[in-house]
């Protein structure tokens, strides 16, 4: 018999059967585990997980399975963590649109998926950096609710960090 | 199939109109028949395979998708079916729109995408939970990026206010924020540097040597006002002020308060506490009155002790005690870095009043007061975690003070979340003589640079205000900005690179030109964020880095070495080894005349601003007879030391925090000085050498006995005059005779 798993079912009634060591990636699902059975777990454990959509869910369990081994530099070292490159893995693993990619750091937040989820923050990061305001509306199809004077306002303000 | 589809389609429709509220269940009605009718009238074979499509897809749940590829056709349902659209049921419109596309042609399909394309995009920021923004922005590590990213949209542009994103970019630059916990500052130290080097050749040799000298005064009794130094991390009583004992003692910390400064900085990220608010405002109006008098007692007293009267920018002036008191409280004392942050404040507003208080100020400054005592009211003002929670603005300069004060105190009532920033002058300037200006090299030159540091610092002030309540108050907001902006860009006039010619040659007109750059920068006083501070630290490194651009320069005739200069709003004085003194004008920089006197070079000097005649005949009697006194202090290396109240000089290398409390505040005084092995208690401090009264203010060390250092007003080795009319000048010469000189006359 081989070792009990977990079983995530995501909003769309999917089923992932995952093992322990995978699904303890999340916090979170790691904490449901251990309360729930304090004694261990003995059989196939299932979990709903009605927040995330299968497709999602299954992206976050791949992100998972690929790091069931990964040793994480110590998340209480802030500097390090900030400073560290996104592995080259899970940059090419959130090489997707921006909607899955929200959708997985939502669920690397509720999941509390730390890596996960600094890898997302980092990966909208890259996004964001370097670009000018348009460009960032641009990427980000953010309206510009300015109003002329506020923006003129801001301009100056900003004046410093353009360019120069 | 078909049967199956119609038989679908009769139970499936009721619940649809469910789901929908208004204009829904009679559109949807209105479809769903007319899509059964086009589906019987129409080509069933189309209909079947849009099904099948759509069974492949969907599953077990079928729609009535295949509807709509007929309703297409009929014009009836053409128009009503983007209003039913809506209302369907998530799975049904999946089908629709799986079963629409095989239909479109290509240039309809491109046409979508360029329309979905944008649409798919996420405004992460705004869509994810706060947290998660926030911890995508401490991603960030441009600074540029960041502020780019402000002017995004309204959103990002209060995200983007946020205090800790700042504050974290203020460490990872190593900008030394208040309190920061970052280590020395490039930027600071860099700036320390430059004044340094300018100055320098005045007073570096004449400095007795790294002694500490702390310097306690004794304050006529009446002095109520007291603002005790806890040691770092010596937690405050929250409600100081209120309670506390008639004598306050003044603990004037003096030398640089670097780690102390440190702690508290770090402290403060995660500390900052609200204090009791309204205690406070009590305090404040009672502190008012004492102080000001007091002040004046403290003045002479300086001014007595003088060598350093720089250093006695802690000596608190009444208004200055106020403005601590008043911060300490709304910052609410309870944490140390609270009160550490009010004191700066003290320390700010000090400086300018050393020489002459003059009335204005102290107006200003209980205005200053005044407007904090709402603060309490704003439940916001300690509440941000990040938000340094003070109030009180440094006034660097006077004249802009005011005005500014005004504005903060409309300011401050309307914003919530205000965060006041006490002082962001006194980290950079401390940094500033720490790193750059050693203790030993007090020079005239770090005034200078600590006026810049200073002003830089300051600056944020307009900024911060503005931002805090930019729409709260939008009137107010832009002028702030624009106001601020102004003074930024526009490098004060009065910076003139004197003696290009002169012996200090180029490089020398480069500095000076550097550090007049810097001073420009500074005029402003007050406010504080880190966002603030992040780009007044941000373009004072950058300056620095560049260089600066020479705004103009001016060739004296004669040749001499430089070795002393002073600068306020309106001339520039330049102190020659040749022993002349040559004053130009600081806003064009043309040269006014030659002070000629000392037999030889001269040493050192320093500036003494005319101020409004408001300020009351005790700081005049005190200013005149200051030289001598610093003189004698300095020579003497005298400290007094009062028990009760102690005007305390660090050694730079020593830093205190300095708080103002109510509470015991002899005993944390005495705490403090252990701590800070300062012996503040003997007459003798435990260097017996020069005092470096606050460094970290940016004041100037006394380089000699002679020269000794003034609280400088705005700009670089000026200081406030006591209401004179005309600008006087003091200069140390080799001769060893100390000269008062009216700038205007001669």
């Amino acid at each position: 018999m081989s070792e009990p798993k977990v079983i995530l079912v995501s909003f769309d009634d999917e089923k992932f059967p995952v093992d322990v060591q995978v699904a303890e990636k999340s916090v979170l699902i790691k904490n449901m585990i251990n309360d729930l059975n304090p004694d261990g777990l003995q059989e196939d454990f299932e979990i709903p997980i009605p927040m995330l959509r299968s497709t999602v869910l299954a992206k976050v369990l791949e992100w998972c399975e690929h790091h069931r081994n990964s040793e994480f530099p110590d998340d209480d070292d802030d500097d390090a963590k900030k400073t560290a490159p996104i592995d080259e893995w899970d940059k090419n693993f959130l090489k997707v649109d921006q909607e899955m990619l929200y959708e997985i750091m939502q669920a690397a937040n509720y999941l509390n998926i730390r890596q996960l989820l600094d890898s997302g923050c980092k990966t909208v990061a890259e996004m964001i950096k370097n670009k000018s305001p348009e460009e960032l509306r641009r990427t980000f199809n953010i309206v510009n609710d300015f109003s002329p004077e506020e923006e003129a306002a801001i301009r100056r303000e900003n004046e410093w960090a353009e360019d120069r | 199939m078909h049967p199956d589809t119609h038989t679908q389609n009769g139970p499936l429709s009721p619940p649809t109109p469910a789901p929908s509220p208004t204009p829904g269940p009679a559109s949807w009605a209105a479809m769903g028949e007319a899509a059964d009718r086009a589906r019987r009238e129409q080509g069933e074979p189309d209909a079947g395979q849009t099904e099948r499509n759509v069974d492949a897809v969907i599953g077990p749940r079928k729609g009535k998708g295949k509807d709509v590829g007929q309703g297409k056709a009929t014009g009836k349902d053409y128009t009503s079916f983007p209003a039913a659209f809506p209302h369907l049921p998530p799975p049904t419109r999946l089908e629709i729109l799986q079963s629409l596309l095989p239909l479109l042609t290509v240039p309809e399909l491109l046409m979508l995408s360029s329309h979905i394309g944008p649409r798919l995009k996420r405004d992460f920021l705004r869509d994810l939970p706060i947290e998660l923004a926030l911890h995508i922005l401490s991603f960030v590590d441009d600074p540029r990026t960041l502020a780019r990213a402000s002017a995004v949209s309204r959103y990002w542009h209060r995200l983007l206010e946020d205090e800790q994103t700042w504050k974290e970019m203020c460490q990872r630059h190593r900008f030394q924020a208040s309190g920061l916990a970052a280590g020395g500052g490039n930027n600071t130290a860099q700036q320390g540097t430059g004044y340094h080097r300018s100055s320098s050749p005045s007073t570096s040799a004449s400095v007795s040597g790294p002694g500490i000298t702390s310097y306690t005064h004794t304050l006529p009794p009446p002095l109520p006002v007291a603002a005790v130094q806890p040691p770092p991390g010596y937690q405050a009583p929250q409600q100081p002020m209120t309670t506390r004992p008639t004598p306050q003692m003044v603990v004037v910390p003096g030398a640089s308060t670097m780690r102390s400064r440190r702690t508290v900085g770090s402290a403060r990220g995660g500390a900052e506490t609200t204090g009791n608010a309204g205690p406070l405002s009590v305090h404040l109006e009672e502190g008012n009155i004492p102080s000001s008098a007091s002040a004046h007692h403290g003045m002479m007293a300086s001014e007595h002790g003088s060598f350093s009267f720089n250093n006695n920018t802690a000596i608190p002036t009444a208004t200055d005690t106020n403005a601590a008191n008043a911060s300490t409280g709304t910052g609410t004392a309870g944490t140390i870095p609270g009160s550490d942050n009010a004191l700066r404040p003290v320390f700010g507003v000090t400086n300018p009043q050393m020489f002459a208080a003059s009335r204005v100020e102290r107006d200003s400054g209980l205005m200053e007061v005044d407007s904090i005592v709402p603060l309490p009211a704003a439940p916001g003002s300690a509440i941000l975690p990040a938000a340094i929670v003070t109030a009180a603005p440094p006034p660097n300069t006077f004249h802009e003070l005011v005005p500014n004060r005004e504005g903060t105190a409309i300011h401050a009532p309307s914003s919530p979340v205000q965060e006041q920033f006490v002082a962001p002058l006194l980290p950079a300037t401390r940094t500033t003589t720490d790193d750059g200006a050693h203790p030993l090299l007090p020079s005239a030159s770090t005034d200078v640079g600590e006026g810049a540091a200073g002003g830089s610092g300051g600056n944020p002030f307009d900024d911060t205000t503005a931002l805090d309540a930019p729409h709260a108050i939008p009137s107010v907001w832009d002028n702030q900005n624009s106001d601020n902006y102004h003074r930024q860009q526009t490098p004060l006039p009065s910076v003139v690179a004197a003696a290009a010619t002169s012996t200090v040659g180029s490089g020398g007109s480069t500095r000076r030109e550097s550090a007049l750059n810097g001073s420009g920068e500074d005029d402003e006083p007050v406010g504080f964020s880190y966002k603030a501070h992040f780009k007044k630290s941000y373009l004072t490194e950058s300056n620095w880095l560049r260089g600066g651009k020479l705004l103009s320069s001016h060739t004296s005739h004669d040749d001499g070495v430089v070795t002393s200069l002073a600068v306020d709003g309106e001339f520039i004085v330049i102190g020659m080894a040749n022993s002349k003194i040559h004053v130009f004008s600081a806003r064009d920089g043309t040269f006014v005349k030659t002070l000629v006197g000392h037999e030889l070079g001269v040493w050192c000097l320093t500036l003494v601003s005319p101020t409004p005649p408001t300020s009351t005949r005790q700081d005049g009697r005190v200013a005149t007879g200051e030289a001598r006194a610093a003189r004698q202090a300095g020579e003497d290396g005298e400290a007094y030391v009062d028990v009760d109240d102690v005007m305390e000089m660090g050694d730079p290398g020593f830093f205190s925090s300095r708080s103002a409390s109510s509470a015991g505040p002899s005993q944390w005084k005495k705490r403090r000085m252990r701590d800070d092995r300062q012996i503040p208690t003997h007459g003798s401090s435990s260097g017996g050498g020069i005092s470096y009264m606050d460094q970290d203010e940016g004041d100037v060390p006394a380089p000699s006995s002679k020269a000794r250092r003034m609280q400088q007003s705005d700009v670089c080795g000026a200081a406030k005059g006591w209401g004179q009319r005309d600008p006087i000048v003091i200069s140390g010469g080799c001769d060893r005779d100390v000269k008062v000189w009216n700038v205007t006359t001669g």
